[in-house]
């Protein structure tokens, strides 16, 4: 055991502190954002691009796609340093650290050769097209068919839920191609450009005001056979690698916990209660803190020791649910309370300024909960295959 | 970073669980029995007892990590607790003291002849103040303190920098335990009445540098932490075994929602305790900067978890939980007690609060 950073590791650190204070400042932050919200993903990619050049998009990738072959302790480093300096919203994250892992382990040489360094540099924003309306939880049911032709296939049907499919540029789409009813057998995943005709992409309002997600209409959509990975009813496998990967990709939110939570201590320091007391020196204040810190660093501790069980280039085990679960509502609880505690004190032109900001990202807060699987799926992951219980 | 156990940790926690093995089916049937000799006597034997003594008086001269790993196995089977206060607290404290005779004293304690126990003041840091010549004892509950020989507590002086390391004998005059009457039949708890100990009637003091004095409370509630946790993990296996075997409606009652998701948080509670606890061991062994603030933070995370894991188990044996002759309620009545041993989490969290500018 030893919890310091290895001397590469230390090196990184330090080098990664340096490029983001002499790249990344609060315009660039707000810039980026902004861009997001309003589906522009232009000033994303420009930064992502720049995180590609500095060597820190995809670090622990083998060298022939833009990686470093680095372990995945500097992957953790990485992220660790980009919370703690309040990095912008990775909207890469679905193709770096869900879709890219499992094409490096089961996509063709074609594919991998195609797709991969575009998916860490840039230029290549993924979507991920799991869900539908009537499967959700229960995901083997799903209906959107994929027909064998002598051309390739033909999708028809319809997802929902993807994320950030108003700006992609490619997606992993899961179809059904056995018998209805074939649940987990009969299922196959393609990698299709979003500008092939028969898509239609309908960004879906959320309760937040935000519109992160979409539903995607697959009318007669024409691919060839080489955009299938793996073999046909390879499906469900790809879909359950990607799951793994996209739990421990939601855990590195375990970094995003300590960056909210240093962002509430910050503000809870500047608010004053109705009377003009700090609203840091009363007890409830001070002990809802004091908990919430513990949480946070169970969250931290979590992703490093997590980390070490997984070797790398493998899909992280049934483990990742404790992580995930743990740091999604954590995550929840922080902007609870940093909603609450904004409401608590006097409103003052400042805590009008960051209201809405504050209430968007509480409401926004609940997607983690339920995407990636729900809280109530990882609860019978755990049950089921960490403390054995039976089905 | 590697937060995972070397192939020596983990070959030591091995032996230590066949080692203790015999012990675990009748944890809480034979009462008692578990915090007897005959456990003391088995870790003598295997070395145990002095994994954490310094090579120079005969021991292992490992660190906290490896204590965490002993502690967590003998939660499990709730022992006395006497391994946490001799063979880590109070050899920690005086691989640390300077002066004659604390190598033979450490060698002894590694032998297992002589057993030692470490009191904490009620003060944040857990030193007792000098007063007139005489120590002011003032302190919460503790254990492992009657059926010891020795009693050590750290001790503040006119200079602060200079803290001592005061050894009495448990039977010293003027320090009298009063046994707390917790219905733990698997580890007896003592308050110590309030007394002012005469500086004379020690059997040896020794000066102690400032940073050991500054670990005594954080040392000891990594301790304490990882022996809740492998207190809770075995609790809630308890629990899951129960569920896998007991049927109703027709098949295991594992099955059913309610029960896999109350298990479910336990498990997730439990792993943050395990984060926490192997952190603080670490980290206080490594002289780290975060030391001190995961060890407050695994304190007060244990305090509560512990109690909450224990009594879901009870829950989930039904009717049978409440039963004399189950298991889970051994766990629930150390865990009531283990909350406020070596300080409330107010108390530590309180502490958290001012660390967390730093986090």
């Amino acid at each position: 055991m030893n919890l310091s950073d290895s001397p590469r590791e230390a090196t990184l650190r330090a080098e990664v502190e340096r490029w983001l204070l002499a790249n990344l400042d609060d315009a660039r932050r707000t810039g980026i954002e902004e861009a997001i919200v309003a589906g522009d993903s232009a000033p994303s990619r420009c930064w992502q691009r720049q995180l590609f050049e500095a060597g820190y998009a995809v670090r622990s990738w083998p060298r022939r796609y833009g990686g470093q072959e680095g372990s995945l302790s500097e992957d953790l480093v990485l992220f660790e340093v980009l919370a703690r300096h309040d990095a912008p919203d990775d909207i890469f994250r679905v193709g770096t650290r869900n879709i890219g892992p499992v094409l490096l382990q089961m996509g063709s040489e074609e594919q991998k050769d195609r797709l991969l360094t575009g998916t860490a540099d840039g230029s290549i924003l993924w979507s991920q097209g799991f869900s539908e309306p009537g499967s959700g939880s229960d995901l083997a049911s799903l209906k959107s068919r994929a027909i064998s032709t002598d051309r390739g296939y033909v999708l028809r049907g319809q997802k929902v839920w993807n994320t950030f499919g108003h700006m992609a540029d490619w997606c992993l789409f899961l179809m059904r191609t056995g018998e209805l009813g074939s649940r987990h057998n009969g299922l196959s995943a393609f990698v299709v450009p979003m500008s092939t005709p028969g898509i239609e992409v309908r960004p879906i309002a959320q309760m937040s005001g935000r519109s992160d997600f979409n539903e995607v209409f697959l009318a007669d959509v024409e691919v060839p056979a080489s955009a299938r990975v793996g073999e046909e009813g390879d499906g469900w496998k790809v879909a359950v690698k990607m799951l793994d990967f996209e739990r421990r990709g939601l855990a590195a939110i375990g970094f995003d916990c300590l960056r909210v939570f240093r962002k509430l201590r910050q503000r809870v320091a500047t608010l004053r209660c109705g009377g003009g007391a700090a609203l840091m020196d009363l007890p409830h204040v001070r002990r809802r803190l004091a908990e919430l810190s513990v949480q946070v660093r169970i969250a931290v501790l979590n992703n490093h020791r997590f980390s070490a069980m997984v070797p790398v280039g493998a899909a992280p085990g049934a483990e990742a649910s404790v992580q995930k679960l743990h740091a999604t509502e954590l995550f929840k609880s922080l902007h609870s309370a940093m909603l609450d505690l904004t409401l608590e004190a006097e409103a003052t032109g400042d805590t009008l300024k960051v209201l809405p900001k504050t209430f968007e990202a509480y409401l926004g807060s609940f997607g983690f909960t339920i995407g990636g699987g729900t809280a109530q799926i990882q609860r019978n992951i755990i049950a089921e295959r960490v403390l054995d219980l039976p089905r | 970073m590697q937060f995972s156990f070397d192939p020596e940790q983990q070959m030591l926690r091995e032996s230590v669980l066949a080692m203790v093995e015999p012990w675990r089916s009748t944890v809480g049937v034979s009462g008692a029995g578990v915090a007897g000799d005959q456990l003391w006597g088995t870790l003598v034997e295997g070395g145990m007892t002095g994994v954490c003594t310094p090579v120079e008086a005969g021991g292992s001269g490992l660190g906290l990590v490896e204590a965490g790993c002993i502690l967590e196995t003998l939660g499990a089977i709730l022992d006395s607790g006497r391994f946490l206060m001799s063979a880590v607290l109070a050899t920690q404290l005086l691989s640390r003291a300077k002066g004659d005779g604390s190598l033979e004293l450490l060698a002894r304690l590694a032998s297992g002849h002589l057993k030692a126990s470490v009191l904490l003041s009620h003060e944040s840091d857990g030193v007792f103040q000098l007063h007139d010549g005489k120590v002011l004892v003032d302190c919460g509950p503790t254990f492992a303190a009657v059926d010891g020989d020795l009693v050590v507590m750290v001790v503040r002086g006119r200079d602060p920098d200079l803290p001592t390391l005061f050894v009495y004998s448990s039977n010293t005059p003027h320090l009298r335990f009063e046994e707390l009457p917790v219905p733990d039949v698997t580890r007896r708890v003592h308050t110590v009445r309030r007394c002012a100990l005469p500086v004379g009637d020690a059997t040896a003091q020794y000066v102690l540098p400032r940073d050991a004095a500054l670990k005594l409370r954080p040392m000891a509630a990594a301790a304490l932490s990882a022996q809740i946790l492998g207190g809770a993990g075995e609790v809630l296996e308890l629990a899951c075994q129960y569920a896998r075997e007991r049927t109703q409606f027709g098949g295991p009652i594992g099955r059913f929602q309610a029960i896999k998701h109350l298990l479910a948080d336990d498990r997730v509670m439990l792993d943050g305790l395990r984060s926490l606890t192997y952190a603080a061991l670490w980290q206080l062994s490594a002289d780290a900067q975060d030391g001190v603030a995961t060890a407050y933070a695994a304190k007060s995370w244990a305090a509560d978890m512990y109690g909450r894991v224990a009594s879901d188990a009870i829950q989930v044996h039904g009717a049978m939980g409440i039963a004399a002759e189950s298991r889970p309620h051994r766990y629930l009545k150390r865990a009531l007690v283990d909350r406020v041993m070596f300080g409330a989490p107010s108390l530590y969290l309180g502490a958290l609060h001012e660390f967390n500018a730093i986090l």
